[in-house]
């Protein structure tokens, strides 16, 4: 089983001063899913801006190795080509830029990264199209700007699109459950699951056990002010659900 | 709509009398890459509309005029027939020590007309761009709209985006708004785009691209449009 991701005692704190990550260590290894959960402003956003290299955060201490190499080198166009994807809590709009044209700038650099020549017009509509078909989005959203008028839940499908479009090895989900309605979140969850390879890892973030009905976790860890205070196995979530975070906040 | 107007316009000074006749249609594109001047003399019948794009490109990949490249562009609208409409567009793209203006003086003197001016451009170097835009409604012009953008993306420490809303409204009954950015893009965007895979350059471009497709859009024609958006797509930096 291979190391994906191995990040050692790192420390990150907000450019203008405060130190929001106080010395995480986390180990994922291929065909693994780790799920973070953690009270509000633990964080866990601020991990995965980092993991994706961010510059709002500076890295004070510690290290971090993407397959092999030390991931907080390199730009963070360079960690998607090497297999980082980050599913953002927040999707940005980008008004004027289409999804199609979007996808396509993205996935040629990819593929340019990689030593292979860029997708023809007709291949890349095929490839459109199937991995739309994963998260069940209308063809119509291809022509649109990028998450520009989506709803809360249309852009949470979006960041699945993406991700399916760029086979990440390290899928980083932020919060990609919250606002979606029940019909959504099985869409989402489904399509992530069809996505799980042997070869590939995910990193889910979540306050809820319903996304981990469908992605379920190898482990999970429960992010406190900065550092994983605790880690443990999928039944973790479901305490958490039912008794919040207090009593693992207190037994510290 | 009739067809297309598309002139390209010559170093020097260039007068343009716009004057429509009741319910008369004209969109006219107006392509500038040599230094000069243009005086845009814009009357309308009631019922006219006049569509005018001005593409300003006083930046050294474009055209074959040498430098210094200064464009200025003078937009005097009288609209005293009612129910016509006006809309004026402008992309400028400028670079080294080249300086474009566009002086705009909408004068609402009747009611029920509309007025829409969107002028967007993007700065390098030490250039400059000045955008001044009055927009004047008479006392009795109700039911008057006239709206106003201006939006610049300044792309060096040297260069200056100058804009100057103006606006003189005496009638009550009016829909009017006026707004101007300066800036640089939103890093927000750009991390999304990043984090996609898209080089931090790449990420700029599309970005640029869209900012000036908002005023290309409004061109019908979509033979002109492309050519328009091509050239202006090579010149982006
Ligand atoms: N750009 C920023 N400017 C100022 N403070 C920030 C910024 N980004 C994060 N923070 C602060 O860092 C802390 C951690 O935020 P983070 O977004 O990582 O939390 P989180 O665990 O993802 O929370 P949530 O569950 O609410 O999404 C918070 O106190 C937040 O206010
Ligand atoms: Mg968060």
């Amino acid at each position: 089983m291979g190391k994906i991701l191995e990040i050692k005692n790192l420390h990150a704190k907000l450019k203008e001063g405060r130190e929001i990550l106080k010395g995480i260590d986390l180990t994922i290894n291929e065909g693994e899913v780790h799920a973070i959960m953690g009270p509000n402003g633990a964080g866990k956003s601020t991990l995965s801006a980092v993991l994706a290299g961010r510059d709002t955060f500076e890295v004070t201490e510690g290290e971090v190795t993407f397959m092999g190499e030390n991931l907080l080198e390199m730009l963070p166009e360079q960690r998607s080509w090497a297999g980082i994807f980050l599913g953002f809590q927040y999707p940005v709009e980008i008004p004027g830029v289409s999804n199609t044209n979007f996808m396509k700038a993205a996935v040629n650099e990819h593929r340019k990264a990689k030593g292979l020549p860029e997708l023809s017009a007709a291949e890349f509509i095929r490839m459109m199209k199937e991995k739309m078909a994963i998260v069940q989005m209308n063809q119509s959203f291809s022509s649109r700007g990028v998450n520009v008028g989506f709803s809360g839940g249309e852009k949470k499908r979006n960041e699945i699109f993406q991700m399916a479009m760029l086979s990440p090895k390290l899928a980083i989900l932020d919060e990609t459950d919250s606002g979606l309605d029940v019909d959504a979140l099985r869409i989402v969850g489904n399509g992530v699951t069809q996505l799980k390879t042997p070869q590939n890892a995910s990193l889910v973030i979540t306050h809820y056990q319903r996304l981990l009905d469908y992605i379920v976790p190898d482990i999970i860890h429960i992010l406190y002010d900065g550092r994983i205070v605790r880690t443990s196995g999928a039944e973790l979530a479901r305490e958490v659900e039912d008794k919040g975070y207090d009593w693992i906040i207190k037994s510290l | 709509m009739g067809k297309l107007e598309y002139i390209v316009q010559k170093a020097g000074d260039n007068a343009y009398p716009l004057h429509l006749g009741v319910d008369e249609r004209r969109e006219v594109l107006v392509l500038q890459e040599c230094p000069g001047k243009a005086d845009f003399d814009i009357r309308l019948g009631s019922g006219a509309q006049l569509d005018l794009t001005v593409i300003s490109m006083a930046c050294s990949k474009a055209g074959a005029c040498a430098e210094p490249r200064n464009i200025v562009n003078g937009f005097k609208v009288n609209l005293d027939s009612e129910n016509a409409v006006c809309n004026l567009n402008g992309v400028y793209l400028v670079d080294s020590g080249n300086r474009v203006t566009n002086k705009v003086d909408m004068n609402h003197n009747v009611g029920h007309c509309i007025s829409n001016q969107l002028f967007r451009g993007i700065l390098w170097d030490s250039s400059r761009s000045d955008f001044e835009g009055r927009i004047y409604v008479a006392p009795d012009a109700q039911k008057t709209e006239a709206y106003q953008a201006n939006n610049n993306i300044v792309e060096s420490e040297q260069a200056r985006a100058h804009t100057q809303p103006h606006l003189e409204i005496y009638a009550d009954d009016v829909k009017c708004s006026h707004g101007a950015t300066v800036g640089n893009k939103e890093s927000g965007e750009l991390f999304y785009m990043q984090s996609r895979g898209i080089s931090l350059a790449n990420a700029k471009v599309l970005l640029k691209q869209a900012f000036l497709l908002g005023v290309l859009e409004k061109i019908s024609d979509d033979d002109l449009k492309e050519e328009m958006s091509m050239k202006i797509l090579s010149s982006l930096r």
